[in-house]
């Protein structure tokens, strides 16, 4: 005698959708039957529900279920899901990098993610969480605070001409700023912090003529701090404590500008030098 | 009053208001025409659901008609009615008759009720509690039930 297995599948699958979506996830477990109709019934009456709380932006869960529904389901499911989305903000989740890839290749029009204190876990195609944002060119806002990419910047970050605000702090990068970087034009606030960066500070960074912060301490940067940066019009805070940079400090910093710079930290690093005039003012700007 | 008889034959006389409840009824109702006396038969339905289905019915027959946006709304197991709590806590037998018949005579807002009775048993078991619950049989071999959970460990236990 088996009650449950004489429902039909569409009654079976009416069940699936007064269920949390995390609670649909069991009955892939379950056996062969509910498994299958999870994924060809149950996926097509759960849309209506998922869009729209997705379009309500006070249900960040759904966001979340959503992404549980690409473990379900499949990467199909993100265009549902996702397709209209603006923002995707979650933090201190788990979160398959090819599922973001999935999610963000749908999402054209994307202006602002966050995806902070998260664990990118990578499949067999390892994949750069970076290298999915790179298609993303509406993008204004981006934050991956202490989440896990541990790779390079990539170069395709220059596709993304819209961004303003870049936090990539406490991510584990390593390898150099590439040039690209600084093809980012629009950017007020590069957050580069806690991370393993070496190389120096390319001169082409005076293309960030709009720049006003900038965060690079704790870090292996190295060479001169070079004097497009100090001359940078907008810039009002600049952090470059703890590295390993070299030579003087660039007069630019200090005369000569139309907005003063209000923060000036270059402590811990050893090999710069500075003069006494430098040194009196630099008291005032920490 | 509407005549309507049961699989096992037995019949019943109940008001039109509570019939035009079920719309497969209510459709038979408008094909045949107000002068027909003959009792509508319900092959699908036992007498003892069909009593429970016309006890729902006549506990309902004073709703308002549902809202049009009810459709988009998000669906939760969470807003049951007490009344309907106390109708639906009966042996799982009869909660699936119950199911099938509202199906069969096509009263959504009976399915409704009944699959998010069964959506509340479901809810916070775990994978094996679920199985012991309803008697489903796993059919997988281990390797392959290895594989699903392993696919999904990531997004469970919260």
């Amino acid at each position: 005698m088996n009650e449950f297995h004489r429902l039909p599948n569409e009654l079976l699958a009416n069940v699936f959708v007064h269920l949390p979506v995390y609670e649909n996830v069991k009955f892939q477990r379950l056996n062969r039957r509910l498994c299958s109709i999870l994924l060809n019934e149950a996926f097509a009456r759960q849309n209506v529900t998922l869009q729209h709380a997705l379009n309500n932006s006070q249900f960040k869960k759904a966001k979340l279920d959503a992404f549980r529904l690409l473990t379900v389901f499949g990467c199909a499911v993100a265009e549902y899901c996702f397709s209209t989305a603006q923002r995707l903000h979650l933090a201190r989740e788990n979160l398959r990098v090819d599922h973001v890839f999935a999610v963000l290749a749908c999402t054209p029009n994307m202006t602002n993610v966050a995806l902070t204190k998260c664990q990118f876990v990578t499949t067999k195609n390892s994949l750069n969480i970076l290298q999915a944002l790179s298609n993303l060119e509406h993008l204004q806002f981006l934050n991956l605070e202490r989440s896990t990419i541990g790779a390079n910047i990539p170069s395709g970050v220059s596709a993304l001409t819209n961004l303003s605000f870049l936090v990539l702090a406490g991510t584990q990068l390593s390898g150099s700023i590439p040039n690209e970087l600084y093809d980012c034009i629009n950017l007020t606030t590069l957050v580069l912090s806690h991370n393993s960066l070496s190389g120096t500070i390319s001169g082409c960074i005076k293309n960030l003529q709009k720049l006003e912060r900038i965060f690079l301490f704790k870090n292996k940067l190295s060479g001169a701090i070079p004097a497009e940066l100090s001359s940078l019009p907008s810039l009002v805070e600049c952090y470059l404590q703890n590295n390993n940079f070299s030579g003087d400090i660039p007069e630019e910093f200090f005369y000569g500008r139309n907005v003063p710079v209000n923060t000036l930290n270059i402590c811990c690093n050893p090999k710069l030098s500075f003069s006494a005039n430098q040194a009196s003012i630099l008291k005032q700007k920490i | 009053m509407v005549k309507i008889t049961s699989s096992d034959n037995q019949e019943f006389t109940i008001a039109k208001e509570i019939a035009n409840q079920s719309v497969l009824i209510k459709n038979m109702l408008e094909d045949v025409g107000e002068a027909d006396d003959q009792p509508i038969p319900l092959p699908n339905v036992s007498g003892a659901i069909l009593q429970k289905v016309i006890e729902y019915a006549t506990m309902h027959k004073d709703d308002p008609p549902a809202a049009p946006e009810e459709e988009t709304r998000p669906k939760s197991s969470e807003d049951i009615e007490e009344r309907d709590k106390e109708f639906m806590n009966v042996d799982q037998g009869t909660l699936f008759e119950v199911i099938l018949a509202a199906n069969y005579l096509d009263m959504k807002n009976l399915l409704d009720l009944g699959c998010k009775t069964v959506a509340n048993m479901i809810k916070g078991k775990s994978v094996e509690e679920i199985r012991k619950t309803f008697n489903i049989v796993n059919d997988f071999t281990p390797e392959e039930e290895e594989q699903i959970r392993k696919e999904n460990e990531w997004c469970e236990d919260r």
